[in-house]
């Protein structure tokens, strides 16, 4: 099996803030094979955009990656690279994709100009050469009439188009890794599945491999080949899709899927939700961070830690939890 | 300023000791009390003193000629030597300071006294009396504030009241575009609000509520305009329409010291600096009070 | 379009206002401009025949409307120094003290931009902290301290610019420049702070935004993020300042010119007010009022017309 393209050793990342040292990732562990699709997923807090944003080298001057953090990608580690050859690889290597089209593009830069600027940058593409790509690359991401849209500025085109416009400056230097920061969440719910349709394709035709960052498990469920699931700045399951959600362990998962209104339930049900709040990150409980919400925490789940442990039918499927569902149980609950 | 957990302001119709304790410190350069605050603190405490009690803490007559000693550099006799009369240094600039002390003090008082009124006024009842207000403020404003103190040095002569109420007269408007500005703000706020239903008429709540809301931004802006002060006085009395000639002003020095300068610097080089720890003092201590107590947006002036 | 016009009403009441209060202003000096003309020695009769010459006799009011009129048609009056009609004065006067504006507004530029950008990319810190007292301290500085200043330290021990005589640019273009450098710089001393300080403050919140992310996510340099894609949209604010400013200097200019004697329209104004040519010192005030207020309203329209919301939609023309 060849080695991932990018993995995550116990990485984390910490902001100092006048009131401490903020723990929005600790010590989150994950791999990702060449042409996968990871779907990461969490609530608001929970640190996968931190984590994006730490894979892609874009943390502000207060943030701080302790010792013992490792990403490797294509077999380098990118937090030990110097500047230089770190940022040769955003772009070529990395490609990053942000939730709010209408803030991720320059108000007043041209929509060419954004695109072909980096393969100038990275490949010394000429100018002509540049606008004749970004104009291939604008139709491929389904914009109508790219040679007229070339030279005009974000604020002429709709929400899903100027997500379009990201996704193709993102793919202007083919990198082999695309991270997609929450690519749906500000758009349109019309126009959202065309996005998600766009992001698949290309990936499947440039052999690309994709981190699709979401709080919504039904993008996760149809369209990635791996879940990891994140709660208060760490990993509590991950695994194959199939798995995670035929076999799910966690009981924060479970509660997440059980959160899903359904069409198949009875007319006025009372839609389930999940009590209390996220931790306090600066002084995070010391046992499952999970366990002050958790209708299935005991003593044990607050004062220490639960490991992650492999599941017994798919060892890609790993967990932490001191009290897993049982798997066999079939239960409504089940998604 | 308002608590913004609350929304209420920090200063209550009848304020009290427990206001402080409520502020919550900023962080950054201008927020805290460092040397950044002390220090020109202490300078500004030192020139005081000195200026106050000029003749009784030794210092020679700034008038007296000595014509055996002209234009020495500073030596023991004369700590900063002698300008191009045989006039002590030291003692002009010192009792120089005194001109721009008192000028420095008295004229934003002056702007404050009319200006706070007139702008609560504008803020307070809209409509065309704030638009006559703030066009008469336009208006002022168009004519460069030099040429006015100009004219009125002119017309009046020089003379240090001359000076500081005509300059008290330009600090009207910011004055008022303050007060006008933190008036707006609070107008809408529920403690007027709660006043009205309690039947206190617009005199009472301009009084009783609104005035010591207002006070802090205006009051915290006065020590940069004391700064402001002294350097248009410094500027008039270059040109030398400030007090009139013997008497020691430093601006008269920097210029007096003007046709020195290649020989002895010193005449002009004193004041100068005197001047400028005196004013970045008065912007420094200014500023770090403006942040920490009343930072009223300067969008809304 | 509305607003406009309506702002185009509040210049022209402005203006009449300005002329108004400057007339009354300079027409209440104490001791009667008709005995200055007429020298010390001259007897009543030609004092009167001249305050009847000069319409000294009549309600103020009157004189106003007249002077109004005149004014209005373009006789602003002549100096009774020189003779010399007053519009021919100020106009010949001022690409003087207009140049001199610009090339201090330059100079304030070169210190500013560099300054702000580097103290809003390392905000907070050793960097920033430094640029900021180094710009109290500037601030600090009136401009005829700094005039003084740099004539001691740039003309007299260092030698590099000796005070020079202005000369016009028809005698080339150094030379025009060279009497201009230390006047700009004594003026700039004060003026590259605050629009430092407004720089710094846009462009801080600039760098906040995504699109700065996402630039810095394609790999490219940091000095080329800043410069191409922070600066546009950081600079607006310090330029509307920097048009502002502009209105200002018209009048703030008078000490530098005196000092540097150049022959602007600062140097007119105040030689007629030690003159008490009062007809002079009237034309000179109302047109620094009309210019200051010109430029205040030109700025206004800029800044409603630059607006972001439709700032993009010009840019692309």
């Amino acid at each position: 099996m060849a080695a991932p393209l990018l993995e995550l050793t116990n990485v984390s990342t910490h902001f100092h803030s006048p009131a401490g040292r903020v723990r929005a990732v600790d010590g989150v562990s994950v791999s990702l094979e060449a042409g996968q699709t990871l779907g990461l997923v969490g609530e608001s807090g929970s640190g996968k955009s931190v984590l994006a944003r730490t894979i892609m080298g874009l943390l502000p001057s207060y943030a701080e990656i302790p010792e013992g953090s490792a990403i490797t990608f294509d077999g380098r580690n990118l937090l030990t690279m110097d500047r230089k050859a770190r940022r040769a690889i955003s772009g070529p290597g990395i490609g990053m994709i942000f939730q709010d089209p209408m803030t991720s593009l320059n108000p007043v830069m041209k929509i060419g100009q954004q695109v072909y600027e980096g393969m100038r940058h990275h490949f010394g593409t000429s100018k002509a050469a540049g606008r004749q790509r970004a104009i291939e690359l604008l139709t491929e991401v389904g914009i109508p009439q790219p040679d007229v849209r070339i030279d005009q500025y974000p604020h002429q085109l709709s929400g899903g188009m100027r997500q379009r416009v990201a996704i193709a400056i993102a793919l202007a230097c083919e990198p082999k890794l695309l991270i997609a920061d929450e690519p749906t969440t500000a758009l349109d719910v019309t126009v959202q599945s065309g996005i998600l349709d766009l992001l698949q394709r290309e990936q499947r035709d440039r052999g690309m491999t994709l981190i699709l960052i979401t709080h919504d498990l039904g993008v996760v469920a149809g369209r990635c080949d791996q879940v990891a699931v994140m709660y208060a700045g760490g990993i509590v399951e991950t695994g194959s899709t199939r798995s995670l959600f035929a076999r799910t362990r966690m009981r924060y998962t479970q509660a997440l899927l059980d959160s899903i209104p359904r069409l198949d339930r009875p007319p006025h049900e009372r839609l389930k939700s999940i009590g209390g709040r996220p931790p306090n990150l600066i002084t995070p409980p010391p046992g499952c961070r999970f366990a002050p919400r958790c209708a299935f925490a005991d003593a044990q789940c607050e004062s220490a830690m639960p490991p992650m442990q492999a599941d017994e039918a798919d060892a890609t499927h790993s967990y932490a939890c001191w009290h897993p569902r049982d798997p066999e149980r079939v239960t409504e609950e089940v998604a | 300023m308002a608590d913004p957990t609350t929304n209420r302001p920090l200063h209550p119709a009848r304020p009290t000791l427990s206001r402080f304790r409520r502020m919550r410190p900023t962080t950054g350069k201008s927020g805290q009390f460092g040397i950044a605050f002390w220090l020109p603190l202490a300078w500004l405490i030192l020139i005081s003193f000195t200026a106050i009690f000029a003749p009784w803490i030794g210092i020679q007559d700034p008038d007296s000629l000595d014509f055996i000693n002209l234009q020495v550099t500073p030596n023991d006799a004369h700590l900063l030597g002698t300008d191009h009369l045989g006039r002590d240094v030291l003692a002009r600039v010192i009792y120089g300071a005194r001109v721009s002390l008192v000028v420095g003090f008295c004229a934003p008082v002056v702007g404050m006294l009319l200006g706070l009124p007139i702008g609560m006024i504008a803020g307070y009842f809209g409509g065309r009396i704030d638009g006559f207000i703030v066009g008469s403020i336009d208006t002022f404003l168009a004519v460069p504030g030099l040429v006015l103190l100009l004219l009125f040095s002119l017309i009046f002569g020089g003379s240090l009241l001359v000076v500081t109420v005509s300059l008290g007269l330009l600090f009207i408007p910011i004055f008022s575009r303050i007060s006008r500005a933190a008036t707006l703000s609070f107008k809408s706020s529920e403690f007027i609000l709660a006043a009205r239903t309690i039947g206190a008429n617009d005199f009472n709540i301009l009084v009783r509520e609104l005035l010591p809301n207002v006070v802090l931004p205006v009051l915290a802006f006065g020590l940069v305009a004391v700064a402001s002060a002294i350097v248009v006085e410094g500027a008039l009395s270059f040109l030398g329409l400030s007090v009139p000639a013997p008497h020691p002003s430093w601006g008269g020095m920097i210029a007096g010291g003007r046709e020195h300068l290649e020989d002895s610097p010193h005449i002009s080089v004193f004041p100068a600096i005197v001047m400028f720890l005196t004013v970045l003092s008065f912007n420094l201590v200014g500023d770090t009070l403006r942040s920490r107590f009343a930072d009223v947006r300067e969008a809304a002036i | 379009m509305r607003y406009v016009l309506k702002r185009v009403r509040r210049l022209v009441v402005v203006i009449f206002a300005v002329t108004l209060f400057t007339f009354l202003l300079v027409n209440v000096l104490p001791g009667d401009v008709a005995y200055d003309i007429a020298g010390q020695d001259a007897s009543e009769e030609e004092v009167q025949a001249i305050r009847a010459d000069l319409g000294l006799d009549r309600p103020v009011m009157v004189r106003y409307v007249e002077w109004l009129g005149d004014f209005v048609q373009g006789d602003w009056g002549r100096s009774f120094r020189t003779d010399e009609p007053v519009v021919e004065a100020i106009l010949s006067r001022f690409p003087v003290s207009l140049e001199l504006m610009l090339v201090a507004q330059v100079f304030a530029l070169i210190l500013a931009v560099p300054f702000g950008i580097l103290a809003a990319y390392r905000a907070g810190r050793t960097a920033d902290r430094t640029i900021a007292t180094a710009g109290f301290m500037s601030l600090s500085i009136p401009s005829f301290m700094a005039a003084i200043l740099l004539i001691l330290i740039v003309s007299l021990n260092l030698g590099w610019l000796p005070t020079s005589e202005y000369e016009p640019l028809s005698e080339g273009l150094w030379a025009n420049l060279r009497a201009f450098i230390l006047p700009a710089l004594a003026i700039a001393m004060a003026e590259w702070v605050i629009l430092m300080r407004v720089l710094r403050a846009d462009m801080i919140g600039v760098l906040q935004q995504d699109y700065i992310s996402l630039a810095r996510a394609k790999g490219l340099p940091v000095w080329h993020v800043i410069l191409r894609h922070a600066l546009k949209p950081a600079s607006f604010s310090m330029i509307t300042v920097l048009g502002l400013q502009i209105g200002n200097l018209v009048g703030g200019s008078i000490i530098i010119e005196s000092i540097f004697a150049l022959p602007g329209v600062g140097r007119l104004l105040i030689n007629a007010i030690y003159a008490r040519d009062f007809i002079v010192v009237q034309g000179v005030v109302v047109f620094i009022a009309f210019a200051y207020v010109l430029v205040n309203f030109i700025v206004d329209l800029l800044y409603a017309v630059l607006d972001p919301r439709i700032r993009t939609e010009r840019a692309d023309g």
